[in-house]
């Protein structure tokens, strides 16, 4: 009886290890690993990141693939959490022989598995997390395989801060997501609104479906700004519940995806969010449109911030992948990107400094007349 | 961090407060009622009590939303529903295992949550739906208190709903079964009450509840997958506050914990909110054991 | 049951985990061997409280969750070395323990259970919210890898193969600890409350302590897995309180068998080998995974272990 335990154990064990097998000889397909959140809370994130990253390489396997190489994608699901992502990296790099990585979608994760880029000796590019710890720790001095394409809050929200808000109001409120991005956005501008009251600063956790009483207590505070840091499906329920309870007359701000076709298009009424602005690395533009209904074609979804990303980012693989004369893989692929300098459409000039980040010009939108304008456009180097 | 306020306060405020705290309090009402009646009927801790909410809202969006239905149907229609999807939950996975362990029990429903809001995931994605009525965008303004006719709707509704339900627990021969096999199981099936019949019913009806809020709240806000999660642990702790199973007190204790919410919001912190939540139900269980409301017995 | 069967049968598999890294040559099965080790010592920890006590409690990832941050706190406040980060984890879990323990044991038993719950959730409220000493969600990186340090030598736990080893051991003494307690007259006694608790108390039980004992002794264990963890995976988060953690053990405990020796492992082993095999439908993999706890409530009510027992029974009878 025993020995069915036994066995039992060790045809697991040969059943996982076979699953596991030697990845198949045949290299043809470049691998690109998706390391996002597929699962949770920011599981939107991940799924748009993907799409997007998953239109740009269809297209380029269309025209030919790179070197007569197809591109592929496999998907790793870091759930926001820097435990799940450290494991589910290293699958992506061990398991699946990625050779390079858009990723981590969560600042968190993407701190944490740093360590792992390291080791494994694969580049990563980051198109959406913001906190300034990861500049910091990338390029020079830091982890040489990482790089982000997206601005970060350290540029955009000292920006923000001095050249719009500071300039309206003298009080602000502020309502941030219980995130490490939310927290990080909020201590940023605490820091860079030095002559502007800030009478609250309220954080909710992801999916959080009911703020009167959290607005009520906003509205009773009188604030002449209120700050949101926040994506747009809380961002659409919070204007909406701010409007239900009465609040008026306040500057609205934010900091996320709030100032977005998406989030407006949550509204019942788009005219609801008339006046506010925002902070972004992105915004649909004209060199965007036809992007936009390629992928609505393909997806049978809208084009947003997040996905847009994903699509620049894939480009930006791919544009580094066209510049190598040899061998494609992981370390000719970094290498590439650490020489990049061209124009993407839709974002800007794709150059890496020496921390790997990208300063391409920042976007100050606003909602006028039901819809995203763009304010002004400022330059982050 | 938690915060006791001096602040420029109003009795208006209050008042407002107070309107949040009972809109609050409804939805509470309706997804606690329907829990307090499972499990004071069958003894069931039925963790996908939240999720039935969520499959109720996403049942609400395809008819009213999507299929482009009244209001007023799609909301009967998705009650309708969730009386029979609620009658085939009891059929499918409580009636299997309800001679097992109560702790076997509670794994069921956990593993019928982590179906439900994955397969959730998979029919609808994770990006949130929005089913928002026309009433859901008019205001009613006294003063500074500002609500949506939707609200309006929901507080009043509920409030008939567990008039109705009162009048059926109480007055109704199958009304009467419920609370017989709440206070004595045994004795109820030696008598010749069916209890299995009871059981289903009873979870069609908590089920019903919970389409009405669905049908009442949705139209309020954001429709996403793990909506019920946090909402199961709440309408625990409140059916625990009304008497484990007591549907008048849990009803009660569901509003009195949806005002408690709005005011710590407003004086103490809203970061900590379902902390003090939590803390309250402890509290509460450790002073009166059997609950605010419960003698220990039945409905 | 003979006990050199047993003694063979543990021999092999030790052999067999002993050389797991240098048979597999690949990082992520070994990085996915050491969850499984983590969840095996965790879901012993817990069966003392579920399986041997019969106690449901929800609070058991706050425990894995204070020792994690406990951890990561005396490492950057106070620069201690691992044994001594170990036992200042193991101490605040059951400290933890003991708070939740005293108000919640005075309840029935779905009281407890959903008093844990709230203390569950409350505990990680704490952690994404008390900004000041967690960081909340922006996590406490850069814990230290595992270190000893006597005198001037020093040792730190650097490849993925070092920290496979310190888990098999935190497995092993898990398993040890549970096997040892379940053996004594504690053990024993465990089981009359979980049977009858009135009859106990009436037999003079002090049934308080003894719920304590198991309940501080899971909590203590699940706090050293905590600390073991934050050095693993060098950051703590707040979601590693998540109620998700709590679900994966009640699912282990249940699918693998409470109260029995070979459950906890067999449990945990089936858990984090069949997400390999789900891994072709992504997407459905989580509706399976819940369809599987139903089913598995359904039909193997007492676990794996003893459907496996019956059916080995009922060969043999007919063989």
């Amino acid at each position: 009886m025993r020995n069915r335990w036994l066995i039992l154990i060790v045809s697991m064990t040969l059943a996982v290890l076979a699953q596991a097998g030697p990845a198949s000889s045949q290299q043809s397909p470049i691998k690109i690993g998706l390391d996002v959140p597929a699962s949770g809370g920011d599981a939107f994130e991940g799924h748009e990141i993907s799409q997007g990253a998953q239109l740009a390489f269809e297209e380029q396997n269309a025209a030919g693939g790179i070197g007569g190489r197809r591109l592929e994608t496999a998907l790793g699901d870091n759930q926001c959490d820097p435990a799940v992502g450290v494991n589910s990296v290293r699958r992506l790099i061990t398991v699946d022989q990625v050779d390079a990585m858009i990723g981590s979608g969560c600042s968190s994760v993407t701190l944490a598995v740093m360590p792992i880029l390291q080791q494994g000796g694969v580049p990563s590019l980051d198109v959406t997390a913001t906190n300034p710890k990861i500049t910091e720790q990338s390029g020079v001095g830091g982890n040489p395989w990482k790089f982000r394409l997206n601005l970060n809050d350290e540029l955009m929200v000292t920006v923000f801060a001095r050249r719009v808000i500071a300039k309206e109001v003298k009080s602000l409120a502020i309502f941030a997501v219980q995130t490490d991005y939310g927290r990080g956005a909020a201590e940023i501008f605490k820091r860079e609104l030095p002559g502007v009251r800030v009478v609250s600063e309220e954080y909710y956790p992801i999916g959080q479906a009911e703020f009167r009483p959290i607005l009520t207590r906003t509205k009773s505070l009188n604030p002449e700004g209120f700050l949101l840091i926040a994506d747009y499906p809380e961002a659409a329920q919070i204007i909406s519940q701010a409007r239900e309870v009465g609040m008026s007359g306040f500057k609205v701000y934010g900091r996320g995806t709030v100032v977005t076709p998406e989030m407006l298009k949550l509204l019942q009424n788009a005219c609801w969010a008339n006046g506010a602005k925002e902070a972004n690395f992105w915004a649909p533009n004209e060199a965007t449109k036809d992007l936009a209904n390629r992928y609505q074609a393909r997806f049978k979804e809208p084009l947003t911030r997040t996905s847009g990303m994903g699509y620049l980012g894939a480009q930006t693989l791919l544009q580094a992948m066209k510049t190598i004369q040899g061998d494609i893989n992981a370390k000719s692929i970094r290498d590439a990107m650490e020489k990049l300098d061209f124009n993407l459409p839709g974002l800007g000039q794709v150059k890496f400094d020496d921390h790997h980040q990208v300063h391409y010009p920042m976007y100050i939108l606003s909602v006028q007349n039901c819809q995203v304008n763009i304010l002004e456009t400022v330059p982050t180097n | 961090m938690p915060r006791c306020s001096p602040e420029p306060d109003d009795s208006m405020v209050i008042l407002e407060q107070l309107a949040n705290g009972l809109s609050l309090g409804a939805l509470y009402a309706l997804v606690a009622a329907g829990l307090a009646m499972i499990f004071g009927v069958l003894e069931i801790v039925n963790f996908a009590h939240g999720e039935f909410l969520m499959i109720a809202s996403y049942l609400f969006f395809s008819l009213y939303a999507m299929a482009g239905l009244a209001y007023p149907l799609a909301a009967i229609a998705t009650v309708v529903l969730m009386a029979l999807f609620g009658a085939l939950f009891e059929m499918l996975v409580i009636r299997p295992v309800v001679h097992r362990s109560w702790q076997t029990q509670l794994v069921a429903t956990l593993g019928a949550s982590v179906l439900l809001i994955n397969a959730a995931i998979l029919l609808f994605g994770t990006f949130p739906k929005r089913a928002p009525t026309p009433l859901a965008a008019q205001l009613l303004v006294m003063g500074t208190v500002s609500v949506s006719y939707q609200r309006i709707l929901l507080l009043v509704v509920t409030l008939g709903a567990f008039f109705v339900l009162h009048l059926f627990v109480h007055g109704t021969k199958l009304g009467k079964a419920m609370r017989a096999v709440s206070q004595n199981r045994e004795a109820c099936v030696a008598v010749g009450i069916d209890a299995q019949r009871v059981a289903i019913i009873t979870f069609a009806l908590g089920s019903a509840l919970v389409g009405l809020g669905a049908g009442l709240n949705a139209p309020l806000g954001n429709i996403t997958p793990t909506m019920g999660i946090l909402l199961t642990i709440k309408a625990f702790a409140v059916v625990i506050m009304g008497g484990f199973g007591r549907v008048n007190g849990a009803i009660v204790s569901a509003f009195i914990l949806g005002v408690a919410e709005a005011f710590i919001v407003q004086y103490f912190s809203s970061a900590y909110v379902d902390a003090f939540s939590f803390l309250v139900m402890l509290g509460v269980l450790l002073l009166r054991p059997q609950g605010l409301f419960g003698r220990r017995v039945g409905i | 049951m003979t006990w050199r069967r047993l003694g063979a049968l543990e021999t092999l598999a030790c052999v067999l985990l002993a050389l797991w890294p240098q048979t597999v040559r690949s990082p992520y099965l070994t990085s996915v061997a050491i969850t499984t080790l983590m969840y095996v010592a965790l879901a012993f920890s817990f069966d003392l409280v579920v399986g041997r006590v019969g106690l449901l409690s929800f609070a058991h990832a706050g425990f894995f969750g204070t020792g994690a941050y406990i951890s990561a706190l005396a490492a950057g406040h106070l620069g201690w070395t691992f044994p001594l980060r170990l036992a200042a984890a193991m101490l605040g879990a059951v400290v933890v323990a003991i708070v939740i323990g005293i108000p919640s044991f005075r309840l029935s038993y779905h009281s407890f259970a959903i008093s844990t719950l709230a203390f569950g959730v409350m505990a990680q409220l704490v952690a994404t919210n008390w900004i000041a000493v967690t960081r909340g969600p922006l996590c406490l990186p850069g814990v230290p890898p595992v270190d000893l340090r006597l005198g001037t030598w020093r040792w730190e736990a650097r490849s993925l193969p070092d920290y496979y080893y310190l888990a098999l051991g935190m497995a092993i003494l898990a398993y040890l600890l549970v096997r040892r307690l379940t053996q004594t007259r504690i053990g024993r006694t465990w089981v009359a409350i979980r049977e009858d608790e009135h009859l106990a108390s009436a037999a003079g039980v002090p049934i308080l302590k003894y719920k304590m004992l198991a309940f501080t002794s899971g909590a203590a264990v699940a706090g050293a897995v905590g600390a073991y963890y934050a050095s693993y995976a060098s950051v703590v988060c707040p979601s590693e309180l998540a109620f998700a953690y709590t679900v994966n053990l009640i699912v282990i405990l249940f699918l693998g068998g409470r109260g029995t020796l070979a459950g906890p492992p067999i449990g945990a082993i089936v858990f984090t080998a069949l997400p390999e095999f789900l891994r072709i439908a992504e997407a459905w993999r989580l509706v399976i995974y819940g369809l599987l706890i139903i089913l598995g409530a359904i039909y193997l009510p007492d676990g794996i272990v003893a459907w496996a027992t019956r059916q080995m029974r009922q060969v043999r009878r007919t063989a």
